[in-house]
C-alpha cells in the first residue's frame, strides 16, 4: 500500500513560502484555528495527486466549482506558482510526484514530474500515466474512501433530508453520474424536439390556411360548373379540349351562316392554353359580328336615324324660335304702331317743336327789350314818365305798368311755350326709342328667319330634294324617321335569331373558363402535395427523425445511468453494510438503534437514488436525528468504506477534515477509539480546530504520532507550522 | 395523405367528429377506413374492432400478424392509456406484433405506423414524433396511396350514411367488424 512519507508545500493556496511536513508515522494530527492552513495541507496532497480533476464541477466538490472571482484559486495570491512535492512510499519502491501551476500562464504553466527511486524522471503525460498506474485509485474513489472532505459532512448535517440523497450520492462516490444526468436535465432534448415540431406545426397551419382558400375558391367554381351542367366526372383536361373543339366548329357554322369566312383558330394544346384560346375565340365572334351584313346596315340605320332626329330637333326648335320673335313684334306694333305710324308721330312732333322754337324766338326780342326798359326805368328814368313803350298808351306809374306787364303778358306766354317744348322734346325722345326697339325686333325676326331657311335647306340637302315653302320639313322628317325604324325592326329580328348562335359559342366559353379555374385550382391544391416531395420536406423530415432517434436514445441513456449509479450505490452499501452500522452504533451509541440499514431506491419523482435508513424496526430515523447522529451517520459511511476496500486498497492512508463537528464528548471519544482500531491498517491525518479532539487524539491513539500545530497565518508567510512528536 | 383526402376527411369530421375531442364516430370512421386500406394492401385475417381491445388485427402475405391501435388527431402528441397498453399485451400472446397508427389531420402528414415493442410503450400524453425511430416505413409507404383512394371512393356513402355503410362494406369485403 502506497503512503505519505513527506509534503513540501509552496505557493499553494494558504500557502506562500515552502514549508515541509512529515507524514511517515502512523498518526499525523493537524491542528489550528480557523484559516491558518490545515485545510490546504490535505488539499495539497489531493491536488498534487490529481491536479485539475480535484477542481471544478467534475470534482464533485461544491466549494471547488465556480468561475471568475468565484473560482477556486490554486496560486497563493502573494505567489507567482503553486508547487506541491510529494515523497510517497510502496512496499518495494520509494517515488516523489511534483506538480507545479504558474500564475496566468493556463495549461502552458501547468506541469507534473515523476522522480523515481533510480534516479528516473517522468513528466507531462507520461507522468500523469504513471500516476494513475501507481495510484490505482480514480479521483472518484479517492474522495469517497480516502480524503473526507469538512463539506461532505457539512452537507449531510445541513441539508435538507429530501436533499440528503444528493450528499450520499456524492459520499459513495456516485458524482459522475449525477453530473452527466444533470447535464442530460439540462439539455432538454424534449423541449427541443417539441419546440421543433411546434416550428413546422405553425407552418402546417399556414398551409391550412392555404388549402382553405384553394378548397373553398375551388368548391365554388365546381358547384358554378355542375350548374353548367357539367358532372364531376367532366371536370378534367379532356372536356375542356373536347368543349374547345366543339368551340372552333360553332364558329365556323356562325361565319358560314353570316357569309363571312372565319380565321383559322388551332384549339390549346393543353388546358393551361385555355386562356388565350378564349380570347381568341371571343375576338373571332367580335369581328364576325361586327362585318355580318344585319349588324352593318344596322349601324348605318342607326347613324341615319340620328341625324334625322338631329335635323328635326333643330328645324322645330328654329321654327318655334322664329314664332316667338314674331309674336314679340306683333304685340309691340299693336301697343307702339308699326314703324310708318312711329315715324309719322315722330315727325308731328318735330314739327310741334319747331313751331314753339320760333314763337319763342318771336317773342324773345320784345321780351328783352321791356326788361332793358325796366332797368333803365329803375335805375334813371324820371317817376313822371308816363306813356307805356309797349302798349302806347298813358299810364300813370309806368315803372309799375311795365313790370306788370311783364310778369302777365310775357313771362307766362314764355315759361308756358318753353314747358311745351320740354314735353315735345320727351316725346320726340320716346319715340327715337320706339323707333329703335321696332328696328332691333324686326332684325331679330329676319335673324331666326335666315336661320330657319338654313335649317330646312340643311334637311334638304340631306334628303337630297327640293323643299318648298309649302312643305313641313319636319313631318318629312317623321316619316323618314318612321320608315328607319321599320328598318331597324326587321334587323333587329334578323340579328336575335343569330344571336342565340353566338350566345352558344360564348356560353361554351365561360364552361371552358370554369373548367380552366377549377384544374388551375386543383393544380395548385396538388402544388401543396408536391411539397412532400421537396428536398427541404425531406431534410426536415430527417431531421426530425434524427432528433426523436437523439431523445430515444438520451432516454435509454438516461435510463441506464440511472441503473448503473442504483447498482453502484447497492453495491458499495452491501460491501460496507456491516461496518457502517457497526460504526454508526459505536459512535453514537444510541441505544433505540440496534441496527442501521441503508437501503437505496429509484426516486419516483427524479429517477436518480433515493436512500432510506431505518432502524431494526424498519423504521426511518433520519427526520429525528440530531445534528450528531447525522455527523455519525455521515463518517460512519465515510469510514465504513475505507475500511471495506481496506487491504485491496492501494492507498495505505487517509485525510479527515474536520471530522468532529456536531459530535458531543462521547461520540469524539468513541469516534478516536474508532480511529485507533483503523490506524492498524491505515495512516491516519487528522485535520481539527476543535481542542477537545485534539486532546483525545494525543490521549488515547496508541500509535506514533506527529502533532503539527498550525498557527500565526500571514498572507505573505503563509502559516507557522511547529512540530511535536 | 394528399390535400384532397385531407379535405374529405376534414368534411366527414365536421359532420361526423365531436368537437375538440377524438371521440365520436369519426374516429370510428377513420379506423374502418383504415381497416379498408389494409385490406387493398392485401392484409388478410382483418378484424376491426368498434369497441373493446385492439383496434385492428392484420396479418401480411408473409403471415406477420399486427395489433394496430389507432389514433386520429389534430394535436402534435397522442395519449396512450393503459387499457391500449393491456389491449396490446393481450395480443402479444397470439402473436401480435403492437402496432400504433397515428394520423394527424393537418396538411403535409401522412399515417404513422410505428412499432411497439411491449414494455417500452409509454402511457399517458406522448408526442407523436416520439413514435419516429419506430416508424414502419415501408409499410406506411404503401398504406399512404391506398388511404387516399379508400377515402376518395367512400366518401359519398360515409357522408350520407355514416358508419353504417362503412360497417357494411367492410363485411362484403371480409372484414370482421366487431362492436361489441
Amino acid at each position: 500500500m502506497l503512503k505519505i512519507k513527506k509534503a513540501e508545500v509552496e505557493g499553494f493556496r494558504g500557502f506562500t513560502q515552502k514549508k515541509s511536513i512529515d507524514f511517515n508515522n502512523p498518526v499525523i494530527l493537524l491542528h489550528g484555528g480557523n484559516h491558518q492552513g490545515k485545510s490546504s495541507v490535505l488539499n495539497a496532497i489531493e491536488w498534487c495527486l490529481y491536479g485539475d480533476k480535484c477542481i471544478g464541477e467534475r470534482s464533485g466538490i461544491r466549494e471547488r466549482v465556480g468561475k471568475g472571482d468565484m473560482a477556486w484559486r490554486v496560486v497563493n495570491d502573494n505567489s507567482e506558482k503553486a508547487q506541491v512535492k510529494l515523497v510517497m512510499e510502496g512496499e518495494q519502491e520509494e517515488f516523489s510526484v511534483v506538480r507545479t501551476e504558474v500564475k496566468g500562464k493556463g495549461k502552458k504553466g501547468k506541469s507534473i514530474k515523476i522522480y523515481s527511486q533510480d534516479g528516473t524522471e517522468k513528466k507531462a503525460d507520461e507522468a500523469d500515466q504513471e500516476i494513475a498506474r501507481l495510484l490505482r485509485v480514480s479521483f472518484k474513489d479517492f474522495a469517497t474512501t480516502v480524503y473526507q472532505h469538512q463539506e461532505t459532512i457539512h452537507d449531510f448535517v445541513m441539508q435538507k433530508p429530501s436533499e440528503q440523497s444528493d450528499v450520499m450520492d456524492r459520499l459513495l462516490g456516485l458524482s459522475d453520474y449525477r453530473n452527466i444526468l444533470d447535464g442530460i436535465k439540462k439539455s432538454d432534448v424534449l423541449k427541443f424536439q417539441k419546440e421543433l415540431t411546434e416550428e413546422f406545426d405553425k407552418f402546417q397551419i399556414s398551409v391550412q390556411r392555404t388549402i382553405y382558400i384553394r378548397q373553398k375558391d375551388l368548391d365554388d367554381k365546381r358547384r358554378k360548373a355542375k350548374e353548367k351542367g357539367l358532372s364531376e366526372e367532366e371536370l378534367n383536361e379532356n372536356k375542356l379540349l373536347e368543349l374547345a373543339k366543339s368551340t372552333i366548329k360553332s364558329i365556323s357554322n356562325f361565319a358560314r351562316l353570316l357569309g363571312l369566312k372565319t380565321t383559322m383558330i388551332s384549339p390549346p394544346s393543353d388546358w393551361e392554353n385555355t386562356e388565350s384560346f378564349i380570347n381568341e375565340i371571343k375576338k373571332e365572334c367580335s369581328r364576325l359580328w361586327a362585318e355580318s351584313p344585319e349588324m352593318k346596315e344596322q349601324s348605318e340605320k342607326q347613324k341615319k336615324r340620328s341625324e334625322m332626329v338631329l335635323f328635326k330637333t333643330q328645324y322645330e326648335t328654329q321654327y318655334l324660335n322664329l314664332k316667338s320673335k314674331r309674336k314679340k313684334l306683333r304685340d309691340f306694333e299693336r301697343e307702339n304702331g308699326n314703324k310708318d305710324e312711329i315715324d309719322n308721330k315722330l315727325k308731328k312732333v318735330v314739327e310741334e317743336i319747331e313751331t314753339i322754337d320760333e314763337e319763342i324766338k318771336r317773342i324773345s326780342p320784345k321780351a328783352k327789350l321791356i326788361e332793358e326798359g325796366i332797368s333803365i326805368l329803375e335805375s334813371a328814368a324820371p317817376s313822371n314818365a308816363e306813356i307805356c313803350p309797349l302798349c302806347g298808351e298813358k299810364v300813370s306809374n309806368l315803372l309799375e305798368h311795365l313790370r306788370k306787364e311783364w310778369e302777365e303778358k310775357i313771362k307766362a306766354k314764355v315759361q308756358e311755350l318753353k314747358k311745351r317744348q320740354t314735353e315735345l322734346y320727351k316725346k320726340k325722345t320716346d319715340f327715337e326709342s320706339l323707333n329703335r326697339e321696332h328696328v332691333s325686333l324686326d332684325e331679330d325676326t329676319q335673324r331666326e328667319k335666315e336661320r330657319l331657311k338654313e335649317a330646312i335647306n340643311n334637311i334638304a340637302e340631306f334628303l337630297h330634294k327640293e323643299l318648298g315653302v309649302r312643305d313641313d320639313p319636319a313631318a318629312i322628317l317623321s316619316i323618314e324617321i318612321k320608315s328607319i325604324d321599320s328598318r331597324l325592326k326587321e334587323i333587329e329580328d334578323a340579328i336575335k335569331s343569330k344571336q342565340s348562335k353566338i350566345d352558344a359559342i360564348l356560353e361554351k366559353t365561360n364552361i371552358m373558363n370554369l373548367l380552366y379555374d377549377v384544374l388551375l385550382l386543383k393544380g395548385k391544391l396538388e402544388e401543396i402535395n408536391q411539397i412532400q416531395k421537396t428536398d427541404e420536406y425531406q431534410t426536415q423530415e430527417k431531421i426530425r427523425t434524427d432528433v426523436s432517434n437523439l431523445v430515444r436514445d438520451v432516454k435509454k441513456l438516461s435510463k441506464i445511468i440511472k441503473s448503473c449509479m442504483l447498482k453502484e450505490a447497492e453495491e458499495k452499501i452491501d460491501s460496507a453494510r456491516s461496518a457502517i452500522d457497526y460504526y454508526f452504533r459505536r459512535i453514537t451509541n444510541n441505544p433505540a438503534f440496534q441496527t442501521l440499514n441503508i437501503k437505496v431506491e429509484e426516486d419516483k419523482r427524479t429517477g436518480g437514488n433515493f436512500y432510506v435508513f431505518e432502524d431494526q424496526d424498519g423504521k426511518r430515523p433520519v427526520p429525528v436525528l440530531s445534528q450528531g447522529d447525522l455527523n455519525s451517520l455521515a463518517m460512519s459511511i465515510f469510514l465504513g468504506l475505507a475500511k471495506t476496500s481496506g487491504d485491496s486498497h492501494p492507498l495505505g492512508f487517509i485525510l479527515m477534515d474536520d471530522s468532529s463537528q456536531s459530535l458531543d464528548s462521547q461520540q469524539k471519544t468513541r469516534l478516536v477509539e474508532i480511529l485507533n482500531e483503523l490506524s492498524d491498517i491505515k495512516n491516519i491525518t487528522v485535520s481539527t480546530m476543535d481542542t477537545e479532539m485534539q486532546q483525545l487524539l494525543k490521549d488515547n491513539i496508541t500509535k506514533v504520532k506527529t502533532i503539527y500545530s498550525l498557527s500565526d497565518w500571514a498572507p505573505d508567510s503563509g502559516p507557522k507550522i511547529s512540530k511535536e512528536t | 395523405m394528399k390535400v384532397e383526402t385531407l379535405g374529405l376527411l376534414q368534411k366527414l369530421q365536421k359532420k361526423f367528429g365531436v368537437k375538440g375531442t377524438t371521440s365520436g364516430p369519426f374516429g370510428k370512421i377513420v379506423q374502418k377506413l383504415l381497416a379498408l386500406s389494409f385490406h387493398e394492401m392485401g392484409f388478410t385475417n382483418i378484424v376491426e374492432r368498434g369497441v373493446q381491445g385492439v383496434d385492428i388485427d392484420i396479418t401480411s402475405e408473409s403471415n406477420q400478424k399486427f395489433a394496430v391501435e389507432v389514433k386520429t388527431t389534430e394535436k402534435l402528441s397522442i395519449t396512450i392509456s393503459p387499457d391500449n397498453v393491456q389491449a396490446l399485451r393481450d395480443r402479444t400472446h397470439d402473436g401480435y406484433q403492437p402496432v400504433i397508427a397515428v394520423l394527424r389531420l393537418v396538411p403535409l402528414e401522412n399515417w404513422i405506423l410505428a412499432k411497439a415493442p411491449i414494455g417500452e410503450i409509454p402511457t399517458g400524453k406522448i408526442l407523436i414524433d416520439s413514435l419516429r425511430p419506430n416508424r414502419m416505413k415501408d409499410l406506411e409507404s404503401k398504406l399512404c396511396p391506398k388511404f387516399d383512394f379508400v377515402v376518395r371512393k367512400h366518401f359519398n356513402g360515409v357522408l350520407n350514411r355514416g358508419e353504417q355503410y362503412l360497417k357494411k362494406h367492410l363485411r362484403e369485403v371480409g372484414i370482421m367488424a366487431q362492436d361489441h
